[in-house]
């Protein structure tokens, strides 16, 4: 495949590691910005503690902003609320930096929620409520209402605030356009597809009209809104942006997979000076493998392993059956880079064995076993130089302190790993 | 079964918007257990009234509790273990636990039966509000069970599906007596064009159909069959002749009406599952009371029951309760 290019790195270093999106937000960020909900003691104590464990340069300013919010009974005003903002993101730009990730960005604190941020930055959406997505984490949908236009810029705020306080190379995460479509109802396309069909057509017969609305509603964002945004971006010194696509697969049909590398294609066409890689995760590999090759501009897959995977240390197939999947892209021809998911996201229920901790419902994997799974995965690619490290997913459902002994044993295990290579 | 049209829900009903807040702040060590079991309680209490003044014919608790569809069944069985991975729910952006056959499927012993309907039910807490209504519930059928675990311990797909039939059928024995009127069984690993072949294949539905007629056949509740995510035509004809279902139901968003004419419904009602439960775009009573008529038509079957195509938990709270609502209406506009 001889337009998939490995990706265009700024790094020397073989296995970079790297975070994928959100993180969670701490209290004293929730609290910070809400009128409805007050700060206490125990939210500054936490701000206090990582502040001092990361060295956040001056965070002793935030602690008396946190402070005098305390006192407070006015709600925060705007520049209180930004401040605390900026200050969250400088806290998970340390984080990601104190254990040693080669690409950063700011954990998504300056956003609500990977869907919501979007859809509510955006003309045509109207939010309509939660629905579940598993066991008490739910997420805000949307209906498309009218045609999707470009407002303002989404992500460029953040990206400019960001690149203000890091060195480091950065990964500007956005949440694509197959994911959007999938997760939003199509009220507007239906509707106005129904009607230009006449009005008795799709009257008995639901799928008519499905697709042809799904098409015309990804096309018309990828257009008017994604191409615009990754200008303003890229017009701005953004070189890598990591496409977040959780919903590809969901619908494992051609005719669907096809519309998914469309949108892609399409979105991500001639932008010369800009690295694109694209997350998924939770979803049926084979499927998306046998589609990698069509991904033009696509020069990482950033996809979840560990949560297939067992935890015992070793680096054979019996050991490392979630990273046995590798050989389905190898064997559909695609030729990037992989950002390889070494540590697990959710909520783990399985036992304790040798490669990991288990404390509560996470598991904290050791370095030896992040090694294991690197090294295994490498002997997979015949080619380390393909690999990134990174966890799953966002952590964003595990607590700082967990979020953080698992960065550093995956940036340990990446160093194992190195060490073992250039033997 | 009466000769009228009459309504009813599918199965998962979406949470209200306060009880998310609750669960969220359970979630996250900001409230006790007993505070989220009074958001379910006070939840299920409404979405019950909701029912009662809409005049829906077979009332849900909404089964509002359940964090998948399969987890209260792993929770009741013997050999059966929930798992550390989140897999997707069919097509939808739901995800479960698979759970992992790990010996023998039978009811948990020491009163599995009761803790299921203590845990998983929220009747017992809700006083008389549903008095004199009949009551339904909704259960994953044993093809769909038996296509979404793991399977560590039967040689055969086989005895696994039986040994769940056979579990199903003693729960379901045990609700009747409980006062639930009505189970119905959802499977929609039948249709499902993406699920795994071998459940798609021949085979596997003459093991569904002799494991239902083997254990279902003498169950004290009325029990149903539903369909959805998937196109039922190719195997409608051999779900009519299952003896144990008074109704079989249709999700006919994937359906297309057309392809079923010729069914024989005769001894049969159907669940007209013509309401988008995957849709924000409120159907109106009319166009749903048109579609059943319809439906009916070119069916004919004995008795029309109108329901969402699927759960309405792929809904915000409001829109499944607008969906219930056109439900509700469409039935007595077809009375």
């Amino acid at each position: 495949m001889e337009s998939q290019v490995l990706e265009k790195r700024t790094e020397s270093e073989l296995l970079p590691t790297q975070e994928i999106g959100s993180i969670a937000k701490p209290a004293w960020r929730v609290k910070g910005v809400t009128s409805d909900a007050s700060l206490t003691w125990s939210d500054i104590k936490e701000a206090e503690f990582w502040g001092s464990k990361l060295d956040v340069p001056n965070y002793t300013d935030l602690i008396a902003l946190l402070k005098e919010r305390l006192n407070s009974k006015r709600p925060p005003l705007e520049e209180e609320r930004t401040a605390i903002r900026e200050w969250s993101v400088l806290y998970a730009l340390r984080m990601f930096e104190s254990v040693g990730l080669s690409r950063v960005y700011s954990g998504e604190q300056w956003r609500v929620e990977m869907y919501e941020h979007f859809v509510r930055n955006v003309e045509g959406f109207k939010l309509l409520g939660s629905v579940q997505s598993f066991d008490y984490k739910y997420y805000t949908k949307a209906s498309v209402v009218s045609p999707p236009k470009f407002r303002n810029p989404i992500h460029l705020e953040e990206f400019l605030f960001v690149k203000k306080h890091s060195s480091r190379q950065l990964k500007v995460p956005i949440t694509g356009p197959y994911t959007i479509v999938d997760w939003t109802f199509n009220e507007f396309y239906e509707t106005d597809l129904r009607k230009k069909k006449g009005s008795n057509a799709g009257r008995f017969n639901f799928r008519e009209t499905y697709f042809d609305a799904r098409r015309r509603f990804i096309l018309d964002l990828v257009r008017n809104v994604f191409r615009p945004e990754i200008s303003v971006l890229t017009q701005n010194g953004a070189n890598w942006i990591q496409i977040d696509e959780p919903a590809v697969t969901t619908h494992p049909d051609k005719l669907e997979m096809d519309l998914f590398v469309e949108a892609i294609n399409e979105l991500t066409r001639g932008f010369e000076n800009c690295t694109f890689s694209l997350h998924n995760c939770y979803s049926d590999y084979r499927l998306l493998a046998k589609y990698s090759p069509d991904l033009k501009d696509i020069t990482q897959l950033a996809l979840e392993f560990a949560n297939r995977d067992s935890v015992d240390l070793g680096q054979d197939s019996n050991t490392r059956p979630g990273y046995q999947e590798l050989s389905a892209f190898e064997d559909e021809g695609y030729r990037g880079g992989f950002g390889l998911g070494v540590v697990h996201v959710h909520d783990y229920f399985g036992e304790p064995r040798g490669g990991a901790l288990v404390e509560g419902n996470d598991i904290i994997e050791s370095p030896k076993l992040i090694r294991d799974r690197i090294l295994y995965a490498s002997k997979l690619l015949k080619d380390p130089s393909r690999i990134s490290v990174n966890p799953d997913c966002g952590l964003r459902t595990r607590s700082w302190e967990i979020t953080y002994r698992k960065l550093q044993a995956l940036s340990e295990g990446a160093k194992l790993a190195r060490q073992e290579l250039s033997k | 079964m009466s000769s009228s049209a009459e309504s009813a829900l599918t199965g998962i009903h979406p949470r209200s918007e306060a009880t998310i807040r609750v669960s969220r702040d359970f979630d996250r060590g900001r409230t006790t257990q007993d505070s989220l079991r009074e958001a379910f309680r006070r939840d299920a209490y409404d979405l019950v009234c909701l029912q009662k003044e809409e005049g829906i014919d077979w009332v849900s608790d909404g089964q509002l509790t359940w964090q998948d569809f399969l987890r209260p069944i792993c929770e009741t069985f013997d050999g059966l273990k929930i798992g550390a991975d989140l897999f997707r729910w069919f097509d939808t952006n739901t995800f479960y636990r698979r759970p992992t056959v790990v010996g023998k499927v039978t009811v948990r012993e020491n009163d599995g039966n009761n803790s299921f309907y203590e845990r998983h039910t929220v009747w017992g807490s809700l006083g008389d509000v549903a008095a004199g209504k009949r009551k339904k519930l909704a259960l994953p059928g044993p093809l769909t069970i038996s296509a979404l675990l793991e399977d560590k311990y039967y040689p055969s797909k086989k005895d696994l599906v039986k040994d769940i039939t056979q579990a199903l059928a003693i729960m379901i024995d045990f609700l009747a007596n409980k006062g639930i009127s009505c189970i119905q069984l959802n499977e929609p690993s039948l249709v499902y064009k993406y699920g795994p072949s071998e459940f798609g294949g021949e085979a596997y539905q003459d093991i569904f159909s002799n494991s239902i007629s083997d254990h279902l056949a003498r169950s004290r509740a009325q029990l149903w069959l539903h369909t959805y995510f998937g196109d039922c035509s190719k195997v409608l004809s051999q779900l009519l002749k299952l003896e144990p279902f008074e109704l079989v139901g249709i999700d006919f968003t994937q359906t297309p009406l057309s392809d079923i004419e010729g069914c024989d419904f005769s001894g049969k009602s159907l669940g007209c599952g013509c309401v988008d439960g995957r849709n924000s775009l409120i159907e109106s009573p009319d166009w749903i009371a048109d579609f059943s008529k319809q439906a009916s038509k070119v069916l004919r079957p004995q008795q029309i029951v109108i329901f969402p195509s699927t759960d309405l938990k792929y809904l915000p709270r409001e829109y499944a309760d607008h969906k219930l609502r056109a439900v509700a209406q469409a039935a007595k506009l077809l009375r």
